[in-house]
């Protein structure tokens, strides 16, 4: 299978085992990947541990279009960013973590901005419901006093 | 059912460590984490202490907690979340917590749980530009301070017993000057609670007098901070306060034994004093403009500088740094035919430092004011968390003024004046009552 792949290729197999065969340009946005890559203790196939094939697609969906579009106007690529992070709690989760693990620095910028978008203006309360599912723990606890400066070591 | 128990043991598991959270910091409980019984205590207590939730109201909710409770109701609700935000690694934290621009925001996402307070706890985050929070009145019964964010348009109440029963001064690097009955100065970072002591009152070379009470001893003080130098904490701080029956002007560091007084002929009364190219800058009855040196060889001097722009009488005169041009704001109140609320005007001038002239302003651009009984402040950016530009924000800062009133502050001489059409507006931040030696005070946050 190796060989007849082409020489600037290379397969991502998720955590599940699916194989997703991407340039190597785009693959080596992760530095993880890269590095691996680099050091060529990596055969044409390279295992992507804890990430699933779904979250996968996506990571690489983003890679492709930043490769391609390094021409393109930063408008398009910034409108692009916003609609692909606009995703449910739990691709936001997977994607982050994800991005995280295989260190590809753009993606982890736009989700954590995207992540920050959200908190923007909430409330501790509301921030918890958001993303901690704490709803009826807080309906109780959403009181006005917010002693937020409980840490007394800070000089 | 192997699954059910890993969830039930997750859960256990993330109690445990908010409950651990809550040894290391005291009154957390407060945010609820410890469990549901305890949160429902909880939030009796707090509503019997600031009766802001109805009794009865949190009363049901009470008892509807602990019957879901008891049918793991707990549970249920974590299980609709199937992923957990709270076991984000630490890296992720702090690329989420350096994008957030609010010290409100920020401090919101840190008391999230307790990993999320993981970079909170470094203390490295550095804010961008802030708006300042107004702090409230004092209640001479409790340890609780209250501020109000324009930003979150809410009431934050904060522990802050080393403000109880004193006279404040709010400054934009978060610190604020307070003096007691005990007569002790210090400077009070009222959100991170250091504090550092002043020289107290009685090294004031002035004479004190004695039919004045403590609180009218200082009628201003202003913290001046030059961050630019690597000096340590103590060295970076000069206060500079206006005192005594003559309105004199002194000033201190932390470190210094006494304070210093600038001397000069009783002509010159002091109204306020502001950092300005380095140079300090005070305004003098009846608004003439002088600049104070301190750091030459020998006792402080003052060199007159220019007049004021005219001589109509005026309530309150603030002398303002606003994006690298030094401003003067005239304070006007006339009292309307009903007597009560009087009409409150602002006028502007811009100071000409080759002409030595001031020039009246019809306009601040993208600027905000906050004027007070605090270092007079201005915000560059426009229009961020809901500050609105070409406004000033103001108190009524006459201690006087305050007696007088004697019942609750609701938004009333407390508003913000529109230099384009010449209206206040007033904003509202809930019942404030002042006592005699206190009124809200404008103050940067400050996490350092």
């Amino acid at each position: 299978m190796s060989s007849s792949l082409e020489k600037n290729m290379l397969i991502l197999r998720s955590s599940d085992g699916e194989e997703f065969i991407v340039p190597e340009v785009v693959a080596v946005m992760s530095k993880a990947i890269k590095n691996m890559v680099e050091d060529e203790c990596a055969s044409n196939t390279i295992p992507v541990p804890n990430v699933d094939a779904n979250i996968l697609a996506m990571v690489i969906e983003f890679c492709k279009k930043h490769d391609e579009s390094e021409a393109e106007a930063a408008s398009d690529l910034k409108t692009f960013d916003s609609e692909f992070v606009n995703r449910g709690q739990e691709a936001l989760y997977d994607l982050i973590t994800a991005a995280n693990f295989r260190d590809v620095k753009e993606l982890l910028d736009a989700l954590c901005q995207n992540v920050a978008e959200m908190i923007k203006g909430k409330s501790v309360h509301h921030i918890r419901i958001q993303f901690l599912g704490y709803q009826l723990f807080e309906i109780l606890t959403s009181n006005f006093i917010w002693n937020i400066w409980c840490d007394r070591d800070f000089d | 059912m192997e699954d059910g128990n890993e969830e039930n043991k997750d859960d256990v598991d993330e109690l445990e460590d908010e409950v651990d959270g809550n040894d290391d910091v005291a009154h957390d409980h407060r945010e609820g984490h410890a469990g549901m019984v305890a949160s429902a205590t909880d939030a009796l207590f707090s509503s019997f202490v600031f009766g802001t939730t109805s009794w009865l109201l949190v009363q049901m909710f009470g008892c509807f907690t602990i019957w879901k409770c008891l049918l793991g109701g707990v549970l249920v609700s974590k299980k609709l979340m199937m992923v957990d935000w709270s076991q984000l690694p630490y890296d992720i934290i702090r690329l989420i917590a350096i994008r957030l621009n609010a010290v409100e925001d920020f401090l919101s996402f840190s008391f999230v749980c307790h990993s999320w307070r993981s970079f909170y706890l470094t203390k490295s985050w550095t804010p961008g530009p802030q708006i300042p929070w107004l702090m409230l009145s004092d209640n001479e019964n409790s340890d609780i301070r209250s501020f109000f964010s324009l930003y979150k348009n809410k009431v934050y109440e904060l522990e802050l017993p080393e403000a109880r029963g004193r006279r404040c001064w709010g400054s934009p690097h978060g610190w604020i000057v307070i003096i007691g009955s005990d007569l002790e100065i210090r400077l009070l970072n009222p959100f991170s609670r250091a504090c550092i002591n002043l020289p107290p009152q009685s090294t004031f070379d002035g004479q004190f007098d004695f039919h004045s009470a403590w609180y009218q001893f200082i009628d201003k003080a202003i913290i001046i901070k030059k961050s630019n130098e690597s000096h340590t904490i103590e060295e970076e701080f000069l206060v500079m306060v206006i005192y005594g029956p003559y309105q004199d002007l002194a000033f201190s560091r932390p470190g210094y034994t006494s304070w210093v007084n600038v001397e000069v002929s009783s002509y010159f009364r002091f109204l306020d004093v502001v950092l300005f190219n380095d140079q300090i800058f005070a305004l003098c009855y009846v608004g003439d403009l002088v600049v104070i040196e301190i750091d030459a060889p020998g006792p402080p001097t003052v060199l007159y500088i220019a007049p004021p722009p005219h001589q109509l009488a005026w309530e309150k005169l603030y002398l303002v740094e606003s994006s690298g041009d030094l401003l003067m704001v005239y304070r006007y109140e006339y009292v309307t035919l009903s007597g009560y609320p009087s009409l409150t005007q602002f006028e502007v001038y811009k100071f000409d430092l080759s002409m030595r002239e001031w020039t009246k302003l019809e306009d601040l651009g993208n600027m905000a004011l906050f004027v007070g009984d605090n270092y007079s402040m201005s915000v560059s950016s426009s229009n961020i968390f809901n500050c609105e530009c070409n406004k000033i924000y103001f108190i009524t800062d006459t201690v006087e003024q305050w007696w007088s009133y004697n019942e609750s502050f609701i938004g009333r001489d407390v508003g913000m004046y529109c230099m384009v059409d010449g209206t206040v507006e007033p904003f509202f931040f809930g019942a404030d009552y002042p006592s005699y030696y206190s009124c809200p005070i404008w103050v940067m946050p400050s996490l350092s």
